[in-house]
């Protein structure tokens, strides 16, 4: 099909839903028109067969395995409701947390050729929170199927989170309100912005990063720089994922939590976790932290179960043991930060003082941080070595090894100063709310040098080869 | 029922409103998307597009005659020789390895604007030798030229990814801002005017020690069949120029190094040529007729503009005595791009003639402004030196250095140190040393060096004439090496 000078091939069998492909955000569009403008009656029956569509979209046995979950769950539910009792629960959990970790290890694809689900991880996690929360009476137990599959399976957030809570979902989709124009509209303009952080500057910088860390003759700084931008790759892919499921969450009146705030501006990795992931962080400590008793047992219990939930942080984001090396340290550091902060509250401090060593601890953090990051990156131990002592060459910064021409450089500092930036103005305002606010000529203005930067300096088409999210295969 | 669902759909006024603020938002985003694309198409696109997408920029209904073909044919035919001999217009619409049926797309294509009297096709890429340029190239080079619908067709021939990597210019080669320099780089790409050539290919005759007529088998014995894609494309070309009128004929170029299976497979064409009443003119057995040599007027492999002279010239005689049709409309801006070729590319300037008197004899009758440079220090014939003096250089003495700036026959500097003219805005210069157009070093090699410009001084010919030794088995000759150093450039 030939429109304009644009040529369209018709796709002759259902395409792929990427979420930064056109077809995510035309079927996103399509589902919205049919959802919203009228009465919010119609709304969870097309959110249902958005999730459906989604869902087949990846292939059928994706849909049949959240589908089938989201069953499970739902029956878990009624179960746990009728029977409060906790070995009526354990089970029911412990099945599905056994699925998850065979789907991990490759149990199943070694078995039954059955590649591990997109998202299962996700989705598991889901249905855990709702079961418990239905056990701890926390919310009502949902009795509609449908309404249950809605939240289960609700696209938006199905491939890599956030891991919404039932009991709010259930209430956003019980409300009957209309079509609220700012409410879609920053919905939407954040779906859009989330493109363009994933195409734009997240898979830029990883063919840079990529090209730095897979090459073993790079060293010192150099490697150093490829090291600090793959903290950049992470957050900007799995934040511009985030943006694109809130943003179309926010489309259907669903109301997501944010995921991320601002991580790097963190003081410690106290902090750091609750500005990460922060939906997994929520869950972690409601489902795990605290029932194992938190810090109420005593500090030798709570240090313990800051180990306990990081290594499960560690399983659960990869199979292979540098996760869990990856989460134990996470762990470790944590529990120093825990004596120095108690040791710190001991010693009479000036003000001035603690507020100069709290804001040293935000570029100390991010070297923890992304130091941390290369063992979440490298395949082994011994990758991480090599890399670590690549660096430690400290040799010159020489990006002609990197072929790159003057443009490309300049191209990746502007990045990173504007992602600097806009951190910094995110941990402080609502930025959708401040463009609203903006004259309508500088708000669409802006709109079109987005969409002519976006054309231009995305990555895509037949030159590039653009990444996944990364957090797409948890 | 009917109040429940109209209770469903009903849509308060605040909701329609917002909705329709948004749908407006939305048409809004996507024609700024949509143009921002459109402009950013002319800036980023392939810069490997042949000449032959300036067909697009011929006026309609003008070209009498369009060549298909691979390379072969964008060597070989040379339109401006055709309206030298027939006063017929002519289009070469080839690329690289050109399949039969990307020229089936090229003509459909072609056939919207134009109603030509004649296709002709030449046939090369049907012949075995023609899978040493096999690959994606064969598509996209040619899908390039092209525009619409059967763009799209010639890339659909590639495997399904491969192809959607080349559907659209700007998603091809918008990284190519990592290149840019300067905002010139970011203005549009010009309209295409029509080419000069017309879609012929330039390619110059080089230094030659001998020459040979192509070998290739006479008679074959090999039992082969024409692929059944290019039987299809061929009937699907007859049956298009028969439904429009058109006449169609296939040709072969002479090349060397022509094996018993390409020999057969000539056959099959020149077969399928009679089995379906199409004329059919194969070079391969008529070179020696055309006096077409390897090496003279071929690299072995494409024809020099010498070369392509005798195939156009031969064709032009073929056409007038078995077709029998008039040009279309004269059309001034075409009527003066093909007499400029002829002017550039005089005879003169590509002559072969191998003999340095004869040659000078040519440049005698030479319009144009030519350089002479003259250096003692090999064997001169009293005859080459009667000849030089015959181009008016009566000063001329063998033992001494001379040079010479002459146009139109008239020598407007001559000296023993140098010499030196401004000539329509051109500051040329010679002397032991160098051969300058304004301060730029013109190539030369040897003693005896004579640069040809054309008329807009847009392009030079240097020949270097000098007198070599012979081998051992032809020592009983007395001969001249007459080697031409073809220097092509274009001022900026």
């Amino acid at each position: 099909m030939l429109i304009g000078d644009f040529y369209y091939e018709i796709p002759t069998s259902f395409p792929e839903l990427n979420a930064t492909s056109f077809y995510y955000v035309a079927f996103v569009f399509l589902a919205f028109c049919l959802a919203r403008p009228f009465k919010s009656i119609l709304r969870p029956i097309v959110i249902a067969i958005a999730n459906t569509i989604f869902l087949y979209s990846f292939g059928l046995n994706n849909f049949v395995i959240a589908t089938s979950l989201a069953l499970f769950s739902y029956i878990s539910g009624i179960i746990v409701k009728k029977f409060k009792k906790i070995y009526v629960l354990l089970p029911l959990v412990f099945i599905q947390i056994c699925f998850l970790g065979l789907s991990k290890y490759d149990v199943f694809d070694n078995i039954l050729d059955i590649v591990m689900p997109l998202g299962l991880s996700f989705y598991t996690f889901k249905n855990i929170s709702y079961v418990v929360d239905v056990y701890q009476d926390k919310i009502d137990c949902q009795y509609n199927p449908l309404l249950y599959y809605d939240y289960a399976c609700f696209f938006p957030c199905i491939v890599a989170g956030p891991i919404n809570k039932a009991g709010d979902f259930f209430e956003e989709l019980s409300k009957h309100e209309g079509l609220d124009y700012k409410d879609a509209k920053n919905g939407g303009i954040q779906l859009l912005l989330g493109i363009f952080e994933k195409v734009v500057f997240s898979d830029y910088l990883a063919i840079i990063t990529n090209n730095i860390l897979n090459n073993p003759e790079i060293n010192g700084y150099t490697t150093i720089l490829g090291i600090v931008l793959y903290s950049f790759v992470i957050y900007l892919d799995f934040d511009s994922y985030s943006n694109i499921a809130i943003g179309t969450a926010r489309l259907f009146g669903i109301h997501m939590p944010k995921n991320f705030n601002s991580p790097y501006l963190a003081h410690n990795l106290k902090d750091f976790w609750s500005r990460w992931h922060i939906s997994l962080s929520t869950f972690l400590k409601d489902y795990i932290y605290i029932p194992l008793g938190g810090n109420k047992k005593g500090i030798v219990i709570k240090y313990l179960n800051i180990l306990i939930v990081f290594i499960v942080s560690g399983i659960w984001h990869g199979a292979t043991f540098n996760f869990v090396i990856w989460g134990a340290l996470h762990g470790i550091i944590r529990i120093i930060e825990e004596g120095i902060e108690f040791l710190l509250k001991k010693i009479p401090l000036p003000k001035k003082l603690k507020n100069i060593i709290s804001y040293l601890g935000i570029p100390i953090n991010f070297v923890i941080v992304t130091l941390l990051w290369l063992v979440f990156r490298c395949e082994n131990i011994n990758e991480v070595m090599n890399i670590i002592n690549n660096a430690m060459t400290l040799s010159p910064l020489d990006l002609s090894v990197l072929e790159l021409t003057h443009n490309q450089i300049l191209w990746m500092q502007i990045i990173i100063v504007v992602v600097v930036i806009l951190d910094i103005l995110r941990n402080n305002f609502d930025m959708l709310d401040v463009l609203a606010g903006q004259l309508f000529i500088f708000r669409w203005a802006l709109y079109a040098l987005l969409i002519v930067v976006f054309l231009v300096m995305g990555v895509y088409g037949g030159s590039y080869d653009p990444s996944d999210f990364i957090y797409k295969w948890f | 029922m009917f109040k429940h669902i109209k209770d469903i759909f009903k849509v308060t006024t605040n909701g329609l409103y917002c909705f329709v603020r948004i749908i407006v938002s939305v048409c809004l985003l996507t024609a700024i998307f949509y143009y921002s694309y459109s402009y950013l198409n002319k800036i980023f696109y392939n810069n490997e597009v042949y000449d032959g997408a300036g067909f697009h920029a011929m006026p309609e209904d003008s070209v009498d005659i369009i060549v298909l073909g691979s390379s072969h044919a964008q060597y070989s035919y040379v339109p401006a020789y055709m309206y030298q001999k027939t006063g017929l217009y002519s289009y070469v619409l080839g690329s690289a390895c050109q399949p039969y049926e990307v020229s089936y797309e090229m003509l459909k294509e072609a056939l919207k604007t134009q109603s030509p009297e004649l296709v002709i096709m030449e046939a090369f890429t049907a012949t075995p030798l023609s899978s040493t340029c096999a690959g994606d190239s064969c598509f996209v080079t040619a899908a390039y030229q092209m525009r619409g619908e059967e763009k799209y067709n010639v890339l659909n021939m590639l495997p399904k990814e491969k192809a959607k990597t080349y559907y659209n210019d700007f998603i091809n080669n918008h990284n190519k801002w990592k290149d840019i320099e300067s905002i010139e780089d970011l203005k549009p790409k010009e309209k295409e005017g029509i080419p000069n050539n017309f879609g012929y290919v330039e390619n110059y005759f080089q230094w030659t020690e001998n020459y040979w007529y192509p070998a290739y088998y006479k008679d074959s014995s090999i039992q082969v069949e024409l692929d059944a894609i290019d039987i299809e494309s061929l009937n699907n070309i007859k049956t298009l120029c028969d439904s429009r009128n058109i006449q169609f004929m296939l040709y072969m170029v002479p090349m060397d190094s022509i094996s018993e299976e390409d020999q057969a497979y000539r056959y099959k064409i020149w077969q399928w040529a009679n089995e379906n009443g199409i004329l059919y003119q194969d070079y391969v057995d008529m070179a020696e007729e055309i006096d077409y040599r390897m090496n003279v007027h071929s690299d072995g492999s494409h024809s020099y503009l010498n070369g392509a002279s005798l195939i156009t010239n031969k064709l032009s005689s073929f056409i007038k005595e078995n077709y029998s049709f008039n040009s279309h409309t004269n059309y001034e801006i075409l009527e003066k791009k093909n007499r400029k070729f002829i002017t550039d590319y005089s005879y003169l300037m590509y002559s072969t003639e191998e003999n340095p008197s004869i040659y000078l004899d040519e440049i005698n009758g030479y319009k144009g402004t030519y350089i002479f440079r003259y250096i003692p220090g090999q064997v001169m014939t009293n005859e080459l030196i009667e000849k030089i003096k015959e181009l008016g250089f009566i000063n001329f003495d063998p033992n001494n250095t001379y040079y010479a700036i002459v146009k139109d026959g008239e020598i407007l500097s001559e000296g023993n140190d140098y010499a030196q003219a401004t000539i329509d805005g051109q500051e040329l210069f010679v002397d032991y040393y160098q051969i300058l157009q304004n301060n730029n070093i013109i190539p030369y090699e040897g003693v005896l060096n004579i640069v040809i410009f054309n008329t807009d001084y847009s392009l030079f010919i240097t020949k270097n004439i000098q007198k070599v030794k012979p081998d051992w088995w032809n020592a009983y000759k007395d001969y001249w090496e007459y080697g031409y150093n073809m220097y092509y450039t274009k001022n900026e």
